[in-house]
């Protein structure tokens, strides 16, 4: 199920989120958070072209703002303007998501706690 | 002493011509990222966490060694990930050996003992082996127990078949300074060359948050670590950077003194933060905003004392001034 996106809101998970922006300062807004996930995303492009890739970079600050994605199918990356984009679906896991020390912790403590259980 | 006066010297010739040319930007280590699949996931890294098209993307030879000739550094440091992974290390490795540079591999040591026939020893190759501590907590900082033993083994054969071998430590928050000081002396009976320890820096993505050290702290746990230190411990690294560890010295970030090269190109500004890439090392060191980075500029770096960040200054400290350079004599010879 896709979850939908304002700029007052900040979701927990980005994972599932789909973000059609309206303003040029949502779509710079939406694109940081694109470069700031460790998943692959969806480009939806004006062509009616769809990309999905990792977004490693952008230059929001370019004459003509950018951002560069590696596509997910092929070993290709791609340069997309800002102003081709149309949405963009954060649709691959999150892979900082959920990865937590306090993860780690309980496992280490079940693990230790399934060892020294007396048996019955 | 730890480092070969072959490669000090190396080091000291180029420092000097950079500032006989009247460079006040240029490069010391390249950081190269050949690859970020691992086979670890340890709670304080967050260089790991991508998509699998991105864990199964790896640097080619040629893609390594241009990075370097472009770079320029006389050292390369190839962390990544865990390079030992990367099908073509060994070819990567005799590359850059042939171009002279000084090599510090990084590898967690777990595919070290299988593949160690695959390299040749050489002034110009050195294991550096991921240590965070005596068994228990270098277990602990890795998330997966027997690491340590494994190691420890892959030191032992290593310095067994002459290769150069050294340790790389990442201290915690928490960490005990006795445990540590501990951990120094057996790192040093088994018989490396010398230690690098740098504090963790906080990445954003890395699983466990709570572990990072803030800069006092990082000053406090370092002045007890290093105090008093034994005639016997070696370390790989710049004297007057210890010295910034233990609060005795301030220093501002030199991010390009360790640039980093990886799938994705040069990254903006440091090996730690990851703030965009450009396609060449030009355009990194002239279009990137270096005002921008650094403590109180940035408060991403806030509490960062890391040794990519700042051994780099302190090498510079050396080479611009002759108290720098009596300092880095008297702290060589006489440590405190």
């Amino acid at each position: 199920m896709s979850k939908h996106f304002s700029l007052e809101t900040e979701p927990a998970s980005w994972h599932g989120t789909v973000v059609h922006p309206k303003t040029p300062a949502e779509l710079a807004g939406i694109v940081e958070r694109a470069f700031d996930y460790r998943g692959d995303v969806t480009l939806k492009l004006k062509t009616g072209e769809s990309l999905v890739g990792y977004v490693y970079n952008r230059q929001p600050h370019s004459p003509c703002p950018y951002l560069d994605i590696m596509l997910a199918s092929t070993p290709d990356r791609r340069r997309v303007p800002y102003h081709q984009i149309t949405a963009i679906i954060f649709s691959g896991e999150d892979m900082a998501f959920g990865r937590s020390w306090e993860a780690w912790q309980r496992k280490k403590q079940e693990e230790t706690q399934k060892i020294y259980r007396p048996k019955t | 002493m730890a480092v070969p006066l072959s490669q000090m010297a190396t080091v000291a010739r180029y420092v000097l011509t950079k500032k006989l040319k009247g460079e006040t930007r240029y490069p010391l280590v390249l950081m190269l990222e050949p690859l970020f699949r691992c086979n670890l996931a340890c709670a304080g890294c967050g260089k790991i966490q991508y998509p699998e098209h991105i864990l199964d993307r790896r640097l080619t030879p040629e893609q390594c060694w241009a990075a370097a000739e472009e770079c320029g550094a006389p050292i390369v440091s190839i962390p990544g990930g865990e390079p030992l992974i990367h099908p073509e290390m060994p070819e990567i490795v005799r590359g850059l050996v042939a171009r002279k540079k000084y090599v510090y591999l990084c590898t967690n040591g777990l595919l070290l003992e299988r593949k160690i026939h695959e390299y040749t020893p050489s002034k110009y190759l050195t294991f550096s082996i991921h240590m965070d501590g005596l068994r228990e907590e270098h277990d602990l900082a890795v998330c997966r127990e027997g690491v340590y033993d494994i190691a420890v083994r892959a030191i032992r054969t290593a310095l067994a078949r002459g290769f150069r071998v050294t340790t790389n430590t990442t201290v915690f928050n928490g960490a005990n300074p006795q445990r540590l000081r501990e951990f120094f002396d057996e790192m040093m009976q088994l018989g490396v060359e010398g230690m690098m320890i740098s504090p963790g820096y906080s990445y954003e993505k890395a699983p466990d948050q709570h572990g990072f050290l803030t800069r006092h702290r990082t000053q406090e746990l370092f002045a007890r670590l290093l105090a008093n230190r034994k005639r016997s411990w070696r370390f790989n690294q710049s004297p007057l950077f210890l010295e910034f560890l233990m609060g005795k010295r301030d220093y501002q970030c030199t991010p390009w003194g360790n640039p980093t090269y990886n799938i994705f190109g040069w990254q903006r500004p440091c090996y730690l933060l990851q703030d965009g890439y450009a396609e060449t090392f030009r355009e990194l060191m002239e279009e990137t905003n270096w005002d921008r980075y650094g403590t109180g500029r940035n408060p991403k770096c806030a509490d960062c004392m890391v040794h990519c960040g700042y051994e780099a200054s302190a090498v510079e400290e050396t080479f611009s001034s002759w108290s720098g350079f009596t300092g880095t004599v008297r702290a060589t010879l006489f440590p405190t």
